[in-house]
């Protein structure tokens, strides 16, 4: 079990935070950048799909995908705020994790006044309780 | 996990305080409109951090179905949460869009008394501001302002909070 890494989006889709522990592969695209982009159009129509071809009124979106190799976690608040959490495949609900995570988020970067709204966010501190966190989670044990 | 500074500052503090920023934009801007315009400016980026603040620690996490809930959750939770307060919601328009929190006490204003010479200064003016702001962060737009005020000589202090729309997601840009 492990941590790949982590993304943090405002909803305007500007990535405001990412960080990595463990890359097994090299992506197709090889700007970090580049990846985020990818994941923000990924989650904006995956969300939208989920939306269209659901057979009950959509209450909180999806919450994870799983393929052969990896897991997405996802939470988006109410605010639009959304994170990503990449996890090895047999990581279960994270539900609750994400929801720490963005607690992180509202503690460390958006109280901050010197932090200004959108930008990404270049406090140690909050890099450094995200790392914290995470490294903590029991599935983490990246090698 | 446990919020940090979860110790209690003394609420003297927090309304002189207060007090003394009002004060200051009464002495940098001399028009009571153009304070009102300022405390209103300042709650509106509070708004939009302060959301998140809420609704990282508010239980109630899934979306509001109409209007009247999402009144009723800034009232009871929001107001609750921040201010200690919790207003009544009332006089609703008949299409639910519009309707009034009624602060039977407010603790920016404790120890105010308005002098006639500004007579036309919201001095909670901030806490519209901050309405609209968070309001906007889940998508609604709105307009909030004070309808009276007991500094004013009303017999209540009411707040108006009207719905304009509820907004969509924009798409994200695309490469090309």
């Amino acid at each position: 079990e492990m941590i790949f890494n982590f993304y943090l989006f405002d909803r305007k889709g500007s990535c405001l935070h990412f960080q990595e522990w463990k890359r097994m592969a090299r992506s197709q695209s090889h700007s970090d950048d580049a990846n985020a982009k990818l994941m923000f159009g990924m989650l904006y129509s995956l969300k939208d799909f989920v939306k269209r071809i659901s057979p009950v009124p959509v209450k909180g979106g999806f919450h994870h995908y799983t393929t052969g190799s990896y897991k997405l976690n996802y939470l988006e608040t109410l605010s639009g705020m959304k994170l990503v959490l990449t996890t090895d495949v047999n990581v279960g609900d994270t539900q609750d994790d994400l929801r720490n995570l963005h607690k992180i988020y509202v503690e460390y970067a958006l109280k901050n006044p010197c932090y200004v709204f959108g930008d990404v966010i270049t406090s140690d501190l909050f890099k450094e309780k995200i790392d914290q966190y995470t490294r903590g989670l029991h599935y983490f044990r990246a090698k | 996990m446990s919020r940090r500074g979860e110790a209690k500052i003394s609420s003297e503090l927090f309304t002189l305080t207060y007090g003394s920023l009002v004060a200051q934009l009464i002495k940098d801007y001399e028009e009571d409109e153009e304070v009102n315009i300022q405390l209103e400016k300042m709650g509106y980026n509070i708004g939009t951090r302060l959301i998140d603040d809420f609704l990282a620690n508010a239980t109630q996490t899934s979306k509001c179905t109409e209007f009247r809930e999402t009144a009723d959750v800034v009232a009871k939770v929001g107001f609750k949460m921040f201010l200690g307060i919790v207003p009544t919601v009332t006089n609703w328009s008949e299409d639910f869009t519009e309707c009034s929190l009624i602060l039977d006490e407010n603790p920016l204003a404790t120890f105010v008394e308005l002098p006639s010479s500004h007579k036309d200064l919201n001095f909670s003016n901030l806490l519209c501001g901050v309405l609209r702001g968070a309001l906007m962060m889940v998508q609604m737009r709105t307009d909030v302002w004070f309808k009276q005020d007991v500094l004013k000589g009303d017999p209540i202090t009411e707040i108006r909070l009207k719905l304009h729309e509820i907004m969509v997601d924009e798409a994200p840009p695309s490469d090309e």
